[in-house]
């Protein structure tokens, strides 16, 4: 495994980590209207603490000491892993520009302070597109060159 | 002038037009008086005639050898996406933070602005996309005529 593909997996397990965070969150505060108590208030950060940790160690360990950082093949696969995300992210805010008509209805309103929250679950989203496209571009090319 | 550079011209007018389009609708919205239905139909035309002529350049080639796009132009178009990607997401911040400043931190949104806000990026988006291509190309043009 070089490195973009470690990188690619320590984003995917980064925002999957986000995600369940913030699952928890709208869970807790806005369905059964209450604040994380305990073990419950503070699980998000020693787990984003484990993933930085190990993924700095990992990192820094190389397959050989003549392995280069990244090479011609790992640029391509990540430009094309920018399309991909780019094309999804109009596709993200399409959708979170049509969602609230249908909760709150065509002259509904909506408190500002969900915009950010809104575009942070989108920036969340378009990294696990990135970090997924990267990863399934370098499976394919593996499967490639074995027949 | 070759295909991706035409498409880039057409691409920043009509963005251009769009957006002028965009801002007059919105600033006759809010001003007092009643809506000039002559200013908007004649800029409706101008955008359409614009299309028009752009679409009829673009099928015209410089000679019959010419092909459409080679791995030079790819390269331009990709490193452009990168830019607009990242123009996106500081736009995307900006709309983001600016209804708070304008609503105030307890103020409301009406859904039916969501579509324009993102309508507006991705029209901002498509101006720096097709600015980048032909910057892009511009500093290849100097980079010829200095060897």
């Amino acid at each position: 495994m070089n490195k973009t593909q470690k990188i690619a997996w320590f984003n995917l397990m980064g925002t999957l980590l986000c995600f369940a965070l913030g699952i928890y969150i709208v869970v807790e505060v806005f369905i059964l209207r209450r604040l994380p108590e305990g073990f419950g208030r503070f699980w998000g950060l020693p787990a984003f603490w484990l993933v930085t940790g190990v993924a700095i160690i990992f990192l820094r360990k190389k397959q050989s000491p003549a392995e280069v950082d990244s090479d011609e093949r790992d640029n391509f696969i990540k430009r094309r892993a920018v399309l991909v995300s780019f094309v999804s992210v109009w596709i993200l805010l399409f959708t979170s520009s049509m969602i609230p008509r249908f909760i709150v209805g065509q002259d509904g309103s909506i408190p500002v302070w969900i915009l950010p929250i809104i575009n942070l679950g989108v920036f969340i989203i378009v990294m696990l597109v990135y970090s997924t496209a990267i990863l399934v571009q370098y499976s394919r090319t593996g499967k490639g060159e074995k027949s | 002038m070759n295909r991706t550079q035409k498409g880039a011209w057409f691409t920043f007018g009509v963005a251009i037009l769009l957006l002028t389009f965009g801002l007059i609708i919105f600033t006759q919205m809010f001003a007092a008086g009643a809506t000039s239905i002559k200013l908007v139909r004649i800029w409706l035309l101008v955008i359409l005639f614009f299309m028009g002529i752009s679409a009829v350049l673009l099928r015209i080639k410089q000679s019959r050898a010419e092909v459409d796009f080679d791995e030079r132009d790819n390269s331009i178009k990709k490193n452009a996406v990168l830019v607009s990607f990242v123009s996106l997401w500081i736009l995307l911040f900006a709309a983001s933070i600016i209804p708070s400043f304008v609503a105030g931190d307890a103020g409301s949104i009406p859904v039916c602005l969501l579509p324009i806000i993102n309508l507006g990026v991705f029209l901002i988006v498509m101006l720096v996309y097709s600015a980048a291509i032909l910057v892009q190309y511009g500093w290849g043009i100097k980079e010829k005529s200095h060897e």
